[in-house]
């Protein structure tokens, strides 16, 4: 975490002294997948990103950073519920719901020169968040907290709309392995950003 | 090439807004009835074999732990008693009043007074804090407490049932094995009447949940 940092934060400087440089506010709707779905099937409405790229010689390519806000809950309700130990139960209300706070390092290419009209893109996101798992049953709640991991993988287009600013979806998907007493988590997501650019 | 500066540093305010969401959480909205907060938990020895089971031993009283100088409140042991006979009965078990029964069946009682306060504060984000300040049960009666003007305090009363199904073929040393555990907790909030109703609904709950019981 503390190399992402310092990366990022060269970055930043460098970027703000140097050549082009982009940033960028989105919104994220996320779908959970495979195991995270058990813990939270409902769809997260929450996902807030702000990212900060460097176009590189090469203004195709472009390195940065992000910093991602998502909460998911699923108010799952009254039900029996199967534990770790085999044939136990437990009965009640049940709410599952988490915090997840990402940092990443960012690796984006454009597929047409950064100034055409429509420009698709893919790109990598690789570093660490903190996450906030719990699960209110009646009086209690159950937490697994800590850090991990953390990578995504977009494919978006972005539309210039004009030589500053645009705006851009993606479709992106992300993943935070289990780590700790956290359940691995991972989903898809719809996202839609704008972002301007300057030198 | 025209660079417009503006729309960057307008970004970049974004981004700092962005940024200060690391102190933002959010949480589900809190149930709405006192039963919500009801839960039943229920766990077997798997090792046991309940089909063997035809006689137990139920006593005609409830276990009571209660922190030194406190009275008991037996106000919901006939209501336990009747509920936890009349699911053992349909189990087709017998009842015996010796130990001599297949298994003795104890079951015992806590409660606790809660206190929790909460600030409305302008440094949180909307809503209420939660969890800003608590207070154990110990630290109740005979205090004086000042808060600011906006902070809320209350206080609640919880209570556990533990209903443990034991052994008496396979004493150990100063213990009976138990072979089936149910536990009942929940708020201790609402009139004597909703209290007996979600008593016998949560016991029966137990023995719903425990269909290796009936084999």
């Amino acid at each position: 975490m503390k190399y992402l940092l310092t990366i990022i934060a060269a970055l930043a400087f460098y970027t703000a002294v140097n050549a082009q440089q982009v940033a960028e506010f989105s919104y994220q709707v996320s779908f959970p997948t495979g195991s995270f779905k058990d813990f939270v099937s409902k769809t997260g409405w929450v996902g807030f990103s702000g990212a900060y790229l460097h176009r590189l010689k090469n203004p195709q390519l472009s390195l940065g950073g992000a910093f991602t806000w998502f909460y998911f809950q699923d108010k799952k309700g009254h039900g029996t519920y199967p534990t770790d130990k085999e044939n136990a139960a437990i009965t009640g209300n049940r709410s599952n719901y988490t915090n997840i706070y990402q940092l990443v390092a960012l690796v984006q290419y454009d597929f047409k020169k950064p100034k055409e009209h429509m420009v698709p893109y893919a790109r990598i996101g690789v570093g660490g968040a903190y996450q906030d798992q719990r699960s209110d049953n009646g009086l209690y709640i159950i937490q697994a907290d800590g850090a991990q991991f953390a990578a995504h993988a977009d494919l978006g287009l972005r539309f210039n709309k004009d030589e500053n600013h645009g705006f851009y979806i993606a479709a992106t998907y992300n993943t935070l392995p289990a780590a700790q007493a956290m359940t691995a988590t991972t989903f898809f997501g719809l996202k839609l950003g704008i972002c301007g650019w300057g030198h | 090439m025209r660079i417009k500066k503006a729309y960057p540093k307008a970004i970049a305010a974004v981004l700092i807004l962005a940024s200060s969401l690391t102190l933002w959480s959010c949480y589900p909205s809190a149930p709405d009835y006192i039963e919500d907060y009801d839960l039943v938990y229920t766990q077997p020895d798997n090792s046991y074999d309940f089909s063997k089971v035809t006689t137990y031993m139920l006593p005609d009283s409830v276990e009571h732990i209660v922190n030194p100088g406190d009275k008991p409140d037996h106000t919901y042991d006939k209501t336990i008693l009747a509920e936890l006979k009349k699911q053992l009965d349909a189990l087709g078990w017998t009842r015996v009043t010796s130990t001599a029964g297949d298994v003795v069946v104890l079951p015992s009682v806590t409660h606790q007074k809660q206190g929790v306060c909460q600030a409305y504060c302008w440094w949180c984000y909307w809503g209420w804090w939660p969890g800003w300040g608590y207070y154990p049960p110990a630290w109740g009666g005979g205090w004086g407490w000042w808060y600011p003007s906006d902070v809320v305090c209350a206080t609640y009363n919880t209570g556990t049932l533990v209903v443990n199904m034991t052994n008496p073929k396979q004493p150990k040393p100063n213990q009976l094995p138990v072979v089936w555990l149910g536990v009942l907790n929940g708020l201790l909030e609402g009139g004597t009447a909703n209290i007996n109703s979600r008593i016998q609904t949560n016991i029966a709950q137990m023995f719903k949940q425990s269909p290796y019981l009936n084999n």
